[in-house]
Order: structure tokens, then C-alpha cells, then sequence
């Protein structure tokens, strides 16, 4: 069961990241003019956001790179490996019929 | 959306939840690389996802676990790595610090979604895998916490 402190919790970090709808959002500015205590929750919600986001640690551009070549380079190669199977596997019986004709028209003159 | 716009739009925040999860830079990589390989075989299905990022996260989340459960915990806990880390922000807040290590990792986590990649409960319940009710019943016992020592650090 949510209590009021934590649903007003809510709405006041919502309305920090924008998520809130308009009837939500109209709900903020009603209670920021009317509620000290919403004022308060919304400031220690502004603080620990800024706190939390301090925590994030982008990703270093050389390993940004490095790992999408690692990926797409090892679903092409795996790609080439299947072709090659597939290759070995239907063009000698594929290509039978050719050779015949080759040997037929070419070796034994005909 | 091709693979290569998913991974320049999702490949920061995943990144960053690893991080802030493991701080172990090759676990990471390792996990980092494992996730997308995924979402990569599955680019063709990435438009019927209603929350791409949830999505990605969870895939995240269960190579994580998946990794720790095959023995590569690592014995470091976030707090201790905060503490270490003077470069890190938080870890001037000291009221907060200590708050933040009182939470369980799971609470740390949630946080960490709410917070920093703004995800909703409901996101945050599929990434984790737990019920609706306890991603909010725990964000709402930690966010109380922390706002108790943050009030208690500025006075």
C-alpha cells in the first residue's frame, strides 16, 4: 500500500524526468504552491537525482568500438563459414553435370 | 532500426548498469559484448519490443547473473569500490554513502533504474524478474532511507 509521502515521492520525480501526464503534471503545480512539504520531497528528489546520475560512468569510446566490430565481425565470418559449407556440400554435386558436358565437348572432342 | 543505431542508442546505458552493478572493466566488456550479440541476432524482432530498453537490460541483467553464477563474483562490494574511488562524486556525500550501503544490492539496483535511466517499476520489474509490488515496495523503503540521511547530512 503506498503512503501519501511516497506517492507525493513519486509524482515529484516523475515531474524531474518528465514522464508525468498533464493531469499529473497540473497536480505538481498545485502543490508546490500549496504544499511545504511536497517543496521539501521535491528538493531531496532533485538532490538524489543528482547524486545517482553522478554514478553513471560512460563507456569509453575505444570500447564502444572495439566491441561492435568484435560482434559484427564475428556474425560475417560465421556468414562465410556457413556459405563455404553449403558451397563444399551442393556445388560439386551442382557443378556434375557441367564437368560431363566440359569433359564430353572439350577432352574427348565432341 | 538497424543493429548499428540499437547499439549507438543503447550501448551507454548498458554500460553504465554493468558498471555500476560489477566495476570490473573486463567482466564488463565480456557481458557488454554477450548482450549485444544477442539483441544483434535478434535485430529482425526489435520493432514488436514495447520497451527496447527494458529489454536490453534484462538481457543484460540475466548474462550478469549468469556469469556470477558460473564463479566470477566478484568479492568487491559497491560500497567498498565507492569508498576506494575518490573520484567518484557520491562518495563526498558521505551521509549518503553509508545510506547507499544499507541497502541490499537489489534496492541499489532498482536506485540505479529509477533514477539514473528513469525506468518505470514495471521495467524495472521485467529487468530483475520480481513482481511489480516488490520493485516498489523496496524503491519505496530505500528512497526513504536515502532521503532520512540526505536531510540528516545537511543539517
Amino acid at each position: 500500500m503506498m503512503t501519501g509521502t511516497e506517492y507525493l515521492a513519486d509524482l515529484a520525480l516523475g515531474y524531474i524526468q518528465d514522464t508525468l501526464s498533464t493531469e499529473e503534471k497540473l497536480i505538481v503545480h498545485q502543490l508546490i504552491m500549496e504544499s511545504p512539504e511536497f517543496l521539501q520531497i521535491l528538493k531531496n528528489e532533485l538532490e538524489l537525482h543528482k547524486q545517482m546520475k553522478s554514478l553513471k560512468q560512460p563507456i569509453p569510446m575505444n570500447l564502444e568500438r572495439q566491441v561492435f566490430i568484435n560482434i559484427t565481425t564475428k556474425q560475417e565470418q560465421i556468414g562465410m563459414k556457413v556459405l563455404e559449407v553449403i558451397f563444399e556440400r551442393t556445388l560439386p554435386a551442382m557443378m556434375q553435370p557441367v564437368f560431363k558436358l566440359f569433359q564430353r565437348s572439350v577432352l574427348a572432342h565432341e | 532500426m538497424s543493429f548499428d543505431e540499437i547499439y549507438q542508442a543503447y550501448v551507454d546505458t548498458v554500460y553504465g548498469f554493468l558498471m555500476f552493478k560489477l566495476r570490473d572493466e573486463h567482466l564488463v566488456e565480456d557481458i557488454l559484448q554477450e548482450t549485444f550479440l544477442a539483441v544483434y541476432q535478434n535485430t529482425d524482432n526489435f520493432k514488436k519490443i514495447s520497451s527496447p530498453k527494458a529489454w536490453i537490460l534484462s538481457i543484460a541483467h540475466n548474462k550478469m547473473v549468469d556469469h556470477l553464477r558460473k564463479g566470477y563474483e566478484n568479492e568487491h562490494s559497491l560500497v567498498t569500490e565507492l569508498v576506494a574511488d575518490e573520484n567518484h562524486d557520491f562518495s563526498n556525500n558521505l551521509f549518503l554513502q553509508e545510506a547507499f550501503g544499507q541497502l541490499e544490492d537489489t534496492a541499489r539496483t532498482i536506485l540505479y533504474g529509477l533514477y539514473v535511466e528513469g525506468l518505470s517499476y514495471q521495467e524495472l520489474s521485467l529487468i530483475l524478474d520480481i513482481p511489480e509490488g516488490t520493485v516498489k515496495s523496496k524503491a519505496h523503503y530505500a528512497r526513504k532511507k536515502l532521503r532520512h540521511w540526505l536531510q540528516e547530512g545537511s543539517k
